[in-house]
């Protein structure tokens, strides 16, 4: 184990330790010691999802005339044995890269929400297709569940989710320019930041709030630039909100 | 606009690379290809920077499925102790009723069913975590299995499960469930309760001595003749070795073999046997041969679903495979088992230390990961 994950486990059973709770009747117990070591989920414990029984090809099956009909999976898709060890390769050890945050699909919901938290009608409709309209449209090319095929929803982007939740950024910029200041979610004490302010500089408080964060001089450096880029500042801050949501929410 | 989309795409990527030198992109690989050695993957670790600001943000997007609230980003960001005030807003975010919502999404996609009648499962074990109850109530609770969640009130609403279940045993007897993987001779049943519950697809069991049979080899430890070989040979051997997966799928399916396509439990088998060239009615006899016991593993019989949600409950790999999931969830990893996404036991290990001490509390557990080092740190 690394340093920092014997001083993660030393202060996690010291705080253990004072808790003075009793286990249901029967269970495994308290120690450690009645788990197994070894890589959950990988049946060789060696790391390589190549040689495991079931990620071989015909694991399941061998021909038309002598098996039946065998799913490789209860729903979604496999992951190929080989793209993961290629990634494991380049990631590192277990130990490594499980400890270490990945990016994932921001989820349908969270994305819902975080629209109509800025200030967007989702029930909006018109042409083109205002972001409420595109949402509604789009949850089969954002990843969306499909719990008919005993599929959940995926945390991975794809290039049509990417490229639909970057329309749907584009197209929820106006609405957010517009109610920002209204929305009780970016209001401290009952009072909300405009986007803008007169000589069109983008407000931190507004950028904090899009991006989830304390927004830094270099964010507001970036979005100040793309409105000062644009041939028509009303287009270039429509730009800049669309560029600094996107970017917020490329990872949850 | 659509000629902006471009620009926009590389815009949000350099934005999104911004202070996320601790991140992975998912299905890519990592941007830096050179650490090749140990030292530098250790380091790695070491490298990280603790970053409250940002933990929030991914917190609250996981708890409650929108951003933190300006309000939130500033107590954290001026608190004097941001660590503390971090956690302060995390207990905010695990007592906030969308995180209810939030797990039962949770539970959707990781059971793989919802909607309708096919939420009563994933509400369920929703509510074991929002309320703190034991994660062995999964397999083990007799009553309030079905219960429903009142979008209104913002309150799960007690419901037992009125499928015709002699005892119930948590999702192990839930109709929609049954319902769900309703499949000939009910092995797609048996296929969930392993994937989802001991995160590893079949073969589940090994001896350690494979025996070299037909055109592959024997790795089970049961018996090879404890499975039927007609009307479907278990035992055949010309292509692959079945009895690998089927030693131990045939000693479950029987439990689930009364479970209608409904999911529904009559008092006969319900299932089918897929013969040529119609199907037939799943007979005992068709899984085991006479005399062989239900089991969940060889050595380990179970007579009943009740019995089998006992045996889950107190099975070390089924609850490290719980805590596995939730350490997915929160770092942002895929599917263990159809993403491959694999955890070592020492990476799980404080958080298995909090959920023992906690009495099996997931909520506890959750928390406990959300404010680990390796979860602050960017």
């Amino acid at each position: 184990m690394t340093r920092t994950g014997w001083l993660l486990s030393l202060s996690v059973l010291l705080v253990a330790g004072a808790c003075d709770t009793e286990l249901p009747d029967g269970m495994p117990g308290s120690s450690l010691e009645d788990f197994p070591d070894g890589v959950v989920g990988d049946s060789n414990n060696n790391d390589d999802p190549t040689d495991d029984a079931a990620n071989q090809d015909g694991a399941y099956s061998g021909g038309e005339d002598n098996t039946f009909d065998h799913p490789d999976s209860l729903g979604g898709a496999n992951k190929d044995p080989f793209e993961a060890l290629a990634e494991r390769q380049e990631e590192g050890p277990p130990e490594v890269r499980t400890r270490l945050h990945s990016c994932q699909k921001i989820q349908n919901t969270a994305l819902f929400n975080t629209l109509r938290a800025f200030g967007v009608d989702l029930a909006l409709t018109g042409d083109p297709d205002p972001a409420g309209e595109l949402f509604a449209n789009g949850g089969d090319a954002l990843g969306g569940p499909n719990y008919g095929s005993r599929k959940g929803e995926s945390i991975v982007w794809t290039n049509s989710g990417a490229t639909k939740a970057q329309d749907i950024w584009v197209m929820a910029a106006g609405e957010i320019i517009n109610n920002l200041p209204n929305a009780p979610h970016c209001q401290v004490d009952g009072v909300g930041p405009a986007m803008f302010d007169d000589s069109n500089r983008c407000n931190e408080s507004a950028v904090t709030c899009l991006i989830g964060r304390p927004a830094t001089d270099e964010h507001l450096a970036i979005c100040n630039h793309i409105v000062d880029s644009a041939a028509d500042p009303e287009k270039g801050k429509l730009l800049a909100v669309a560029a600094l949501l996107a970017a917020a929410h490329t990872c949850e | 606009m659509d000629s902006s989309r471009s620009t926009l795409i590389l815009f949000a990527l350099v934005m999104a690379c911004d202070g996320g030198g601790g991140v992975l992109p998912l299905g890519t690989g990592k941007n830096d290809t050179d650490d090749a050695d140990d030292e530098v993957e250790a380091s790695e670790l070491d490298d990280r920077v603790v970053d409250y600001n940002e933990a929030l943000r991914t917190a609250s997007l996981k708890l409650v499925d929108v951003s933190p609230t300006l309000e939130q980003i500033r107590r954290v960001q001026h608190a004097p102790d941001q660590k503390a005030e971090y956690g302060a807003v995390l207990d905010e975010l695990l007592g906030d009723p969308r995180f209810a919502r939030r797990m039962i999404r949770f539970w959707r996609d990781t059971l793989r069913q919802g909607g309708g009648e096919l939420d009563t499962a994933p509400v369920f074990a929703a509510r074991i975590v929002v309320e703190g109850r034991p994660l062995t109530d999964l397999f083990t609770a007799m009553e309030n299995t079905c219960p429903s969640y009142d979008a209104e009130t913002e309150t799960f609403v007690d419901g037992n499960c009125d499928n015709g279940v002699p005892v119930h045993a948590g999702v192990l007897t839930n109709p929609g469930s049954m319902a769900q993987f309703y499949g000939n001779m009910a092995f797609r049943r048996v296929r969930w309760v392993q994937e989802v519950f001991a995160c590893s697809k079949l073969p589940a069991e090994h001896n350690g001595d494979p025996k070299p049979m037909g055109n592959g080899q024997y790795t089970s430890p049961w018996p090879f003749q404890s499975i039927s070989a007609d009307p479907v040979d278990f035992q055949d051997t010309s292509a692959i070795v079945c009895a690998n997966c089927h030693t131990t799928m045939n000693h479950l399916a029987p439990l689930f073999g009364n479970f209608d396509a409904n999911g529904d439990w009559q008092t006969s088998i319900q299932v089918m046997t897929p013969t040529s060239p119609e199907p037939v009615a799943t007979a005992l006899d068709h899984w085991l041969p006479a005399g062989e016991q239900t089991s969940w593993r060889f050595g380990v019989p179970v007579a009943d679903l009740p019995a089998l949600g006992e045996t889950l409950a107190k099975d070390p790999a089924v609850i490290q495979c719980v805590v596995a999931r939730f350490w997915n969830f929160v770092m942002s990893k895929e599917d263990i088992v159809d993403g491959l996404a694999v955890v070592p036991s020492e990476v799980l290990e404080p958080s298995l230390q909090v959920l023992l001490s906690n009495n099996y509390n997931l909520k506890s557990m959750l928390r406990a990961m959300l404010s680990s080092e390796d979860f602050v740190s960017f």
